[in-house]
């Protein structure tokens, strides 16, 4: 599906500034430790910078790219129970209703980027680092996160009418989950 | 009504196979909403997804991930199996004992189940079977060693409690030491008693001169610095758990490195898996936030409470019945969507019959490892059997004896709460 394609290079986009984002929470741990033990001077910014960007980054910036990849965790316990037409229109439904509130969390995440951009708000800390990155992020997330579900909602929709799935399907239950590095 | 019609829309929304995650998000604004109008429900949405990334204390669950990423690549775990292979190898059954001191190492070094039953799998199943090992007990106790993961420090499980239960992350983990080892003496355990009963199912193995025992060590030494860089640092209060898991990640990367294993498409490779899984669980813990609020909102956790305060049962039935539920749950739910959507519920309960909150945290993960390994959704059951192609059924049986054990562990670790929080109780 070429509309799939387009919406996955973004993603894989975003899930390259996600990874960096883990990368750099990595590397500013370890300076920061050593700086504190070895040389008696931590570096005071490094928990806003960590908490109000990279960890924001880090989950809204690859959500889509996991939802795209099934990496979401569900229960295909009943999958193979359920007919495939009614099986679709419960996605439908499902990824439809998911896009509402979905869309509903970037409309509210737009509108605080907005208000924290015009009045250019800052935290109280040593670094009093801007926050509206981490609002545009919010909203870059969860607004590339419900063009997927739109195309998922819309691709179960067609497939109900149609003899074949024309929107990706999980893999099978014994191949769902990542081989390596699952959560648990 | 309105609760009992989100329940059964969280419910549909679970069978038809839609994101946890996702399930929880609309069916807790459908409540929301139902509650309070449009104001109530656009006021949590604004607030909740920021609220769920921007924590630094959260920051513990990806480093974690990270590292047992890292570990994985570095192929350094498959040494943990060797060693303990010429250490207990020559007793009937020794190789599978050594899976369950593999599994324990591997726990020590990453804080995933699945990973460590995958890791496992390839190395220890094909060695037993060469051996002559039955592959029902084989399968059996790799399936079951890899959920020690999921107890031994640093664990993501646990890690995840703490931060739904706001209790410390330091001491669940610490309080995780003994009943994981409690746990791996318990699986070789069984495995005597099995091949006591069927010495047929395994075989003697070589024996190794303690010049050779003690050389096989060179290899797990890297892995036992990393262990004390983690739970070592976080038990005598040198760093807290989240710059523990900061330094652990970058240590498993350097043990990449040194081992030659990790290149720029390696380093991606485990950054995206890493970044995944983590995504993975915040949005869960994001769906459970405003399922969460809806909850709160209508008082069902109090009146639940309430209830079973009302039914006059004693302290201890009350938990006997919630273990049970939590076998039950772990028979057919991912651990991670059980965690996040009873913790918050039962946490309260527990707390009013006067039992401690890391020791249930400990007892809840012992729980969810029987889960892991029962059907019809034991995830690890299901890893061992993709990596050996054997037959889903031949691998539950042969954990079955495990789940059995597990089953007195966490009968021993309820008597005795001693087990699990004296260790917590010495730290710094």
């Amino acid at each position: 599906m070429a509309i799939s394609r387009s919406l996955a290079r973004l993603e894989t986009v975003l899930a390259a500034l996600a990874s960096i984002s883990m990368a750099a929470i990595m590397m500013i741990i370890v300076v920061d430790v050593a700086m504190r033990y070895i040389l008696s001077s931590p570096l005071g910014w490094s928990y806003d910078l960590i908490g109000l960007y990279l960890m924001v980054a880090m989950f809204f910036l690859i959500l889509p790219d996991t939802l795209h990849h099934h990496g979401h965790v569900a229960i295909d316990l009943f999958r193979s129970a359920l007919p495939r037409r009614v099986r679709h229109l419960g996605l439908t439904i499902g990824y439809a209703a998911g896009t509402l509130v979905m869309a509903l969390i970037g409309i509210e995440a737009w509108g605080r980027f907005h208000s924290a951009f015009a009045a250019q708000d800052r935290i109280a800390a040593l670094v009093p680092w801007l926050t509206w990155p981490a609002y545009l992020i919010v909203t870059i997330g969860t607004a590339v996160l419900t063009l997927r579900l739109i195309y998922r909602a819309v691709g179960h929709g067609l497939s109900i009418f149609s003899q074949h799935d024309l929107v990706e399907m999980p893999p099978l239950p014994e191949t769902s989950k990542p081989a390596k590095g699952a959560a648990l | 009504m309105t609760v009992v019609l989100v329940i059964a829309l969280l419910l549909a929304l679970l069978v038809i196979g839609l994101p946890v995650a996702l399930s929880m998000a609309i069916s807790g604004s459908l409540g929301l909403y139902m509650f309070g109008g449009m104001t109530v429900l656009a006021g949590i949405l604004k607030t909740t997804p920021l609220s769920t990334a921007n924590s630094y204390e959260i920051v513990t669950i990806p480093m974690f991930i990270l590292m047992a990423e890292f570990v994985i690549i570095s192929g350094v775990a498959q040494d943990l199996f060797r060693a303990a292979s010429i250490w207990v190898g020559r007793l009937r059954g020794g190789l599978a004992m050594a899976t369950a001191v593999a599994g324990a190492g591997f726990g020590a070094i990453s804080g995933s189940s699945t990973a460590a039953a995958a890791t496992l799998a390839s190395t220890s199943i094909p060695a037993m079977i060469d051996e002559g090992y039955d592959p029902k007990l084989a399968s059996g106790v790799v399936a079951i060693s890899g959920t020690l993961a999921m107890l031994i420090p640093p664990s993501v499980a646990l890690i995840l409690y703490g931060i739904i239960a706001d209790v410390s992350v330091g001491q669940l983990l610490v309080a995780g030491v003994i009943p994981g080892l409690l746990v791996t003496v318990t699986i070789m355990a069984t495995v005597a008693v099995l091949v006591r009963i069927d010495p047929s199912a395994a075989p003697t193995g070589t024996s190794y001169t303690f010049r050779e025992k003690v050389a096989s060590l060179s290899r797990v030494g890297p892995m036992l610095v990393l262990f004390m860089a983690v739970t070592g640092t976080i038990y005598t209060g040198i760093a807290t758990p989240t710059e523990a898991s900061g330094i652990g990640a970058f240590g498993a990367m350097l043990l990449a490195l040194r081992e030659r294993k990790l290149n720029l498409g390696a380093a991606w490779g485990c950054l995206r898996r890493a970044a995944q899984t983590t995504c993975m669980i915040l949005f869960v813990i994001l769906g459970a936030h405003i399922f969460g609020y809806f909850f709160t909102l209508t008082r069902v956790t109090n009146d639940l409470t309430q209830w079973i305060g009302g039914l006059g049962m004693s302290p201890m039935a009350v938990m006997a019945v919630i273990l049970l539920i939590y076998i039950f749950l772990g028979a057919f739910m991912d651990q991670i969507a059980i965690l996040i959507l009873t913790v918050p519920v039962i946490l309260p309960l527990v707390l009013t019959l006067g039992f401690d909150p890391v020791w249930f945290g400990v007892i809840v993960v012992v729980t969810a490892e029987v889960g892991m390994v029962t059907p019809p959704l034991g995830m690890n059951v299901f890893v061992v059997a993709r990596y050996t192609r054997r037959p889903l059924g031949e691998i539950f049986r042969g954990t079955f004896p495990h789940v059995l054990a597990h089953l007195v562990v966490i009968a021993l670790l309820t008597i005795f709460p001693a087990l699990v929080l004296w260790l917590p109780s010495t730290m710094n």
